[in-house]
């Protein structure tokens, strides 16, 4: 009576009850939380008030809610050029449930599109890592754990697919990748064992902590809703140069006709234009033509250009070319840059026909 | 204001009824879910087991059944349930038989019908409380209950 009454009061004095909203978790309530209710009534019998009667108790212990979501983090294809190494995609993991879990990672590759990209080959070395310094970029060496431990409920790590693009790809190739996080058991030091059921189909056990999975269906191929796992993709794109080369001639003159109208007769001079052009999404460097001069011709000295500007051909290392230095019986122009989108470089060089 | 327990037991030696103190309301209180199942006949009949695998998001249904044990009518009958810390009391859901409810916002201390709720905010003025911000349900049975008489009253509340 008086213990009772003064716990109600020491109850109502004790809690806190802010003017705003209590601020609710997005995961909600944590797994083996136990919830009791119970009831008082008062009441009066003959008009005298009587002692206050309590209820039994009604209690439930909450449920773990699995619920976990992956989605990219790369607006649009990656850009990779081929040859190149640790090349990387990227993701984000989020524990939308109710309990600490660990994570199993995997890569798996895919056909398809995203992002424009359409899958034609698949990257070399694919490994998947979790990003230890939270820096958004793959460290090799740093990040070099492979599933994800003991994530927090509403809380988020980033994902890295890691892998080497093939030298033999051109221009617009695409390599697909879902990443697939598989919800696992968390709560102790190491990688938890995958969580692959739930309890959906089991007996009622009130005061148990049981699994109720929630998430949602993933890209990968077998991720459906309500599995423990959850996946989303994302791609490769080889971007690179398209180097294209032409090679045109003129007769420029001969000993009979001079400029009007030669004829490639022994004697007439010719005008060689290499032409290289890059149609690629990225600049070639370092281009460098070689071409043997024909048969049955002789090299007209200062006759080659890059570009309309005069090269000294008997001199290899000042400018980009020469005659018969680099290559013997050929000339050799090594052009610095040839610019993506339509850049092109000329090479002419002149002989005459023996 | 409560009378003394002393005097009442002055009353009960010279009246010799029953004893206060034995409790002549008993109570029990019940949570459930609402689970849907789907027949021979393929309807969806909904139907109340105890709550289990109650995650949050889920609601339940808390059910205060009551019965007068005593040999003497209880009148004045005030049944109040706290509303867990951890859920959010369904607005409307509170129901009981002939009874008025009434909700507290500020922990018990004063209860009101909900129209007539109010907490303040940051700036000090009076606003309509939310869902999360009740704290007790309480239900006023308007007519006395005879002896042997029961009924239930109930809420629903969702887990946060």
């Amino acid at each position: 009576m008086f213990p009772r009454r003064a716990l109600f009061t020491i109850l109502a004095a004790l809690a806190v009850w802010p003017a705003g909203a209590p601020a609710a978790m997005a995961a909600g309530t944590a797994s083996g939380s136990q919830i009791d209710n119970y009831a008082t009534v008062d009441y009066q019998v003959n008009s005298i008030a009587q002692t206050t009667v309590s209820s039994d108790t009604a209690s439930f212990v909450v449920d773990n809610k699995i619920d976990v979501t992956v989605t990219t983090l790369d607006g649009s294809a990656v850009s990779v050029v081929p040859g190149s190494s640790d090349r990387y995609l990227s993701f984000s993991v989020t524990n939308d449930g109710n309990t600490v879990q660990d994570f199993s990672l995997s890569a798996a590759a895919t056909t398809g599109t995203v992002f424009g990209v359409t899958d034609n080959f698949d990257a070399d070395s694919v490994a998947v890592f979790v990003d230890a310094n939270g820096n958004g970029s793959y460290d090799p060496g740093t990040d070099t754990a492979t599933f994800i431990d003991e994530l927090e409920p509403d809380s988020t790590a980033t994902v890295f697919i890691v892998g080497d693009i093939p030298l033999a790809r051109v221009n617009g190739d695409g390599a697909l990748y879902d990443l697939v996080a598989q919800t696992a058991a968390g709560g102790a030091a190491g990688q938890g064992a995958d969580i692959t059921s739930d309890d959906g189909a089991e007996a009622d056990s009130a005061m148990v902590v049981q699994t109720v999975f929630c998430d949602t269906t993933g890209t990968a191929t077998g991720d459906a809703a309500r599995d423990g796992k959850h996946s989303s993709r994302s791609a490769y794109e080889v971007s690179t140069a398209d180097l294209t080369v032409t090679k045109t001639s003129v007769v420029v003159s001969d000993p009979v006709n001079g400029s009007t109208n030669p004829k490639a007769v022994p004697g007439a001079t010719m005008r060689y234009t290499i032409t290289v052009t890059n149609d690629g999404d990225e600049d070639a460097s370092t281009v460098t033509i070689v071409d043997a001069i024909p048969a049955n011709t002789a090299y007209v000295d200062d006759s080659l250009e890059l570009d309309g500007g005069a090269l000294t051909d008997d001199t290899a290392a000042d400018d980009e070319g020469d005659y018969n230095l680099s290559n013997a019986g050929a000339v050799t122009v090594v052009v610095p840059t040839v610019v993506q989108g339509g850049g092109s470089a000329e090479v002419v060089f002149e002989v005459i026909i023996q | 204001m409560r009378t003394p327990t002393f005097l009442v037991m002055c009353a009960l030696i010279l009246t010799a009824a029953t004893p206060a103190w034995a409790g002549s309301i008993q109570l029990r209180t019940v949570v459930e879910k609402e689970i849907e199942t789907v027949d021979e006949n393929g309807e969806t009949r909904v139907h109340r087991v105890p709550a289990d695998q109650v995650i949050p998001g889920d609601e339940v249904i808390y059910t205060i059944r009551f019965q007068n044990i005593g040999t003497e009518p209880a009148g004045d009958v005030r049944i109040t349930d706290p509303i867990p810390v951890q859920m959010i009391y369904k607005i409307g859901s509170a129901s009981g038989p002939d009874a008025d409810v009434l909700f507290s916002v500020d922990g018990g201390k004063t209860l009101a019908p909900a129209d007539r709720l109010t907490v303040l905010d940051d700036g000090g003025n009076p606003r309509p409380p939310v869902p999360e911000e009740f704290t007790h349900v309480q239900w006023v049975l308007k007519t006395p209950v005879v002896p042997g008489g029961s009924g239930e009253v109930s809420f629903r509340a969702q887990l946060k």
